[in-house]
């Protein structure tokens, strides 16, 4: 009992020297800078390309998360949101009023994600996530306006936890997406990248490489060695050189191959934190010169203590609880039976990036429960047809539209609309089976994070974490 | 430990399997070559048909001049006769809309049914014949021909007296001769297109992006077949989406025997283009099923394994076999017997689903036309 508290004390001894520990503010400053900038020109790419006109307007019917269907896209205020969004993005870079700029980012961010669930991608939620980290750390202090305006709030140090923060979250994201890869369809088949190389044959040297059996299985083994080890790699100061070169290379050749948007940049100037702060304040140099910036006044030698920081115990609460539910989230497929690619319960918010090629064809039929008469539902009436798309291989969205349709006709004088689909999906070149039980009244199923019976088991193997 | 010596067992077996592989990986002779694909596509199937269907329309367009100018029986069933041929003819061609197609809405204007008599009965008695607007897709093509040509009249006394004796005779003629003018001014349009420069475009857009041309066409495709086929020709008219049935929206409703003709075309045209087949002749050449093949993608049925392309055709034979089995007269086989049209819609409709799913996921093909982000 005695020897217990002893070691508690010290455990928690020891983690107080480590919350007091300090660090030079500027690879936060250049991180900010780098997330502000890079977030605005997707912001910009994504209005320009017109997307939030097809993904957001135009579209008669959102799907909505589980919990979550009061967001929704606002019709032309949509733009509004946007720009918001990009405005907050400016503020961020030059770090003025940091504080209301984060916070503003971090909602209209992912008010935006949760819009429509068709367009979830890993990415925005990686976004999400590290503004959220962002609310709660001291960006502001250093090569920030705020800084400047206010200097008595500028310091050169602050507590080596906020950059750690940032470290492992990328360190979760890599390693969880490594742990994903672990499967028997990613290694023995080299599914799904064997579909998706193939057709890449027009691509200099690769595309002839791409040809030959082995060079998917090659590709497959190296992503998943390279999401287990990279973040350890960039944590250790010898082999962190070769490990950001490794980064660059992994993700330029992702952009090469897949329609993959801004991520690739994205991580690449994220994982820039993981370098020495002297790489940073040269890098602040460069940029002073361009912009005819004072760095100077920014390195005071001031250091902030996590006990100067307002409401540091709550940060600190806030932070350890959000890793500990980073660490397990994605975790929660375990709890469900059934083949996790296949029925999906459990695949969003845990990494799993680029892990399948899934495809589906959804009919729907409604019958009038009185008068016995069915008919066949014709889903472009209500989607686009990348809705279509989607809906075809998620459960969630399959019943999110049944539900729709029972409402929709049920209005329209059809008495009880029962609501049955016929549905078949194809998972990693698998030969298309049939999906969704077509016995079952979809009408009476709702969503939630229940096991879904409705789904009929994969009958095929796939093994893995 | 125990996991690390898991994963060099793996690493072993995985190298060792791929190396057995490697030993007897075969040189494949026909390698899958997009733009093979594209050439084959534009020489032996787009461009033959579009001129087969240009000299239809042009045959179309002499025999109307014909009629307007003698209107009598003889003409008429000239006249008749030559839009069948263009109206057959286009089954082969719609399933193009791409580029210009795409832009100005070539089908929707062509082949809009059931058309609406009320409104082209009030243009005619207007004189106005302007066939520009978004909402006169149901008062032109071959639809609103079909009724002209068919529908005037109980029978061909009735209809030539519209243009011969009626006070409104000459507008008669004229709305006729105004809608074969704007079929052809449609197609034109699209040929001219193709001809000055969009072929060496589509050819030259071989990559695998989602505005890539292989991705456009087969996009254009799968829709051509799930919508135009399966949904409008027999899925509507039979009521496969509605609580009742509708035997006047079939295709060529007015002329009364030619829309199973119409319908087999269309899958024929649906089955030549999987294949790759030549316009003019039975070779074929590099296709959707040869790239299928390439990719070895098997499908699912009772003895599993066979080829997903063989089990795409079958099934396009099947659809033919069934669909075989209709009166001449969809309208009629609906009154009569409507199960017929509801075998018919489901054996097409296994092909949508094989198609959708197995056949766009094996080939990497977006099933959209928007360049969006993926992760």
């Amino acid at each position: 009992m005695q020897t217990q508290t002893v070691i508690n004390t010290n455990q928690m001894k020891r983690f107080q020297d480590y919350l007091n520990r300090t660090t030079e503010a500027a690879p936060l400053a250049t991180f900010r800078i780098l997330f502000g900038t890079i977030m605005f020109v997707s912001l910009v790419r994504f209005v320009s390309k017109g997307w939030v006109k097809t993904l957001y307007i135009e579209p008669k019917f959102f799907f909505s998360y589980y919990g979550l269907e009061w967001i929704k896209p606002l019709g032309n205020f949509t733009y509004l949101i946007f720009l918001v969004c990009a405005l907050s993005c400016v503020l961020i870079t030059i770090g003025y009023r940091y504080r209301i700029a984060i916070i503003l980012f971090f909602i209209s961010f992912t008010y935006i994600e949760l819009m429509d669930k068709t367009t979830y991608l890993n990415h925005y939620y990686f976004i999400s996530a590290i503004a959220f980290i962002l609310l709660f750390l001291p960006a502001n202090v250093y090569y920030a306006m705020d800084a400047r305006l206010k200097p008595e709030l500028a310091f050169q140090k602050i507590p080596a936890w906020c950059i750690d923060c940032l470290k492992l979250m990328l360190g979760i994201v890599y390693f969880y997406a490594g742990l994903a890869k672990i499967n028997s369809d990613w290694l023995y088949k080299a599914m799904p990248l064997q579909l998706w190389l193939k057709p890449q044959y027009d691509l200099p040297v690769l595309g002839f490489l791409f040809q030959q059996e082995w060079m998917p299985l090659v590709f497959s083994w190296a992503g998943m060695l390279y999401d287990l080890a990279i973040p350890f790699l960039l944590l250790y100061r010898k082999t962190r050189f070769i490990a950001f070169v490794l980064v660059v290379v992994f993700h330029s050749l992702t952009r090469i191959l897949f329609p993959i948007g801004m991520f690739p940049f994205i991580m690449i100037g994220a994982t820039l934190v993981f370098f020495k702060a002297k790489s940073h304040h040269k890098a602040l140099q460069y940029l002073s010169i361009i912009f005819k910036i004072n760095k100077t006044r920014f390195d005071n030698g001031k250091a902030r203590f996590t006990t100067t920081l307002n409401g540091a115990a709550i940060r600190i609460k806030i932070l350890i609880c959000f890793f500990v539910l980073q660490l397990l989230f994605p975790l929660r497929y375990l709890l469900y039976p059934g083949a996790l690619f296949w029925t999906e319960e459990g695949f969003r918010f845990s990494w799993r990036v680029m892990l399948m090629e899934k495809a589906g064809y959804t009919q729907f039929i409604v019958k009038d429960a009185v008068t016995g008469n069915s008919f066949y539902i014709d889903n472009s009436e209500f989607l686009t047809p990348f809705q279509e798309k989607q809906m075809a291989f998620q459960p969630d969205f399959i019943v999110e539209f049944a539900r729709f349709i029972h409402d929709y006709y049920k209005q329209k004088g059809i008495h009880d609309p029962i609501v049955s689909v016929e549905s078949f999906v194809t998972l990693n070149g698998r030969p298309s089976r049939i999906f969704i039980n077509p016995t079952v009244n979809l009408a009476k199923e709702k969503d939630s994070f229940l096991p879904k019976h409705w789904i009929i088991p994969f009958e095929d193997e796939s093994k893995g974490l | 430990m125990k996991k690390t010596g898991l994963l060099l067992i793996v690493v072993a077996q995985s190298l060792w399997s791929c190396g057995l592989n490697n030993t007897d990986s075969e040189v494949v002779a026909d390698k899958y070559d997009r733009k093979a694909m594209l050439v084959n596509w534009v020489d032996n199937n787009i461009m033959p048909s579009f001129q087969h269907y240009k000299s239809k329309l042009e045959n179309l367009k002499k025999a109307s001049d014909d009629f307007i100018a003698t209107p009598d029986r003889a003409q008429l069933e000239e006249v008749r006769q030559k839009w069948l041929e263009a109206y057959k003819t286009y089954q082969y061609i719609s399933m193009f809309s791409i580029g210009k197609a795409d832009e100005i809405q070539f089908s929707k204007y062509s082949n809009t049914y059931p058309t609406a008599t009320g409104q082209i009965a009030v243009k005619i008695d207007s004189g106005n014949f302007d066939l520009n607007g978004i909402s006169f897709d149901v008062v032109q093509g071959f639809p609103a021909l079909d009724y002209m040509l068919f529908g005037l009249g109980e029978n061909e006394n009735a209809i030539l007296e519209r243009y011969t004796t009626n006070t409104n005779a000459n507008k008669y003629k004229g709305y006729l001769s105004a809608l074969v003018n704007r079929l052809t001014l449609l197609f034109n349009t699209v040929y001219d297109d193709w001809q000055s420069g969009y072929k060496a475009i589509f050819i030259q857009r071989s990559d695998n992006t989602a505005s890539g041309s292989v991705n456009r066409m087969i996009n254009a495709y799968i829709h051509f077949y799930e919508k135009d086929i399966r949904t409008a020709k027999i899925g509507y008219p039979a009521g496969t989406f509605s609580t009742e049935t509708y035997p006047d929206k079939v295709e060529a409703y007015y002329s009364k025997k030619y829309s199973k003709e119409l319908l087999l075309e269309s899958i024929i045209a649906a089955q030549n283009f999987f294949e790759g087949k030549h316009f003019n002749g039975n070779e074929s050449g590099p296709s959707m099923k040869s790239y299928l093949d390439y990719l070895t993608i098997k499908g699912k049925s009772e003895e599993s394994g066979i080829l997903l392309s063989k089990l795409i055709c079958n099934q396009f034979y099947k659809s033919l076999y069934i669909a075989n089995l209709l009166l001449p007269d969809l309208s009629q086989q609906i009154i009569t017997d409507n199960t017929k049209m509801t075998a018919t819609f489901n054996v097409l409709q296994r092909n949508v689903a094989y198609m959708k799913s197995d056949m766009t996921s094996a080939m990497s093909i977006a099933i959209d036309y928007a360049d969006t982000d993926g992760d």
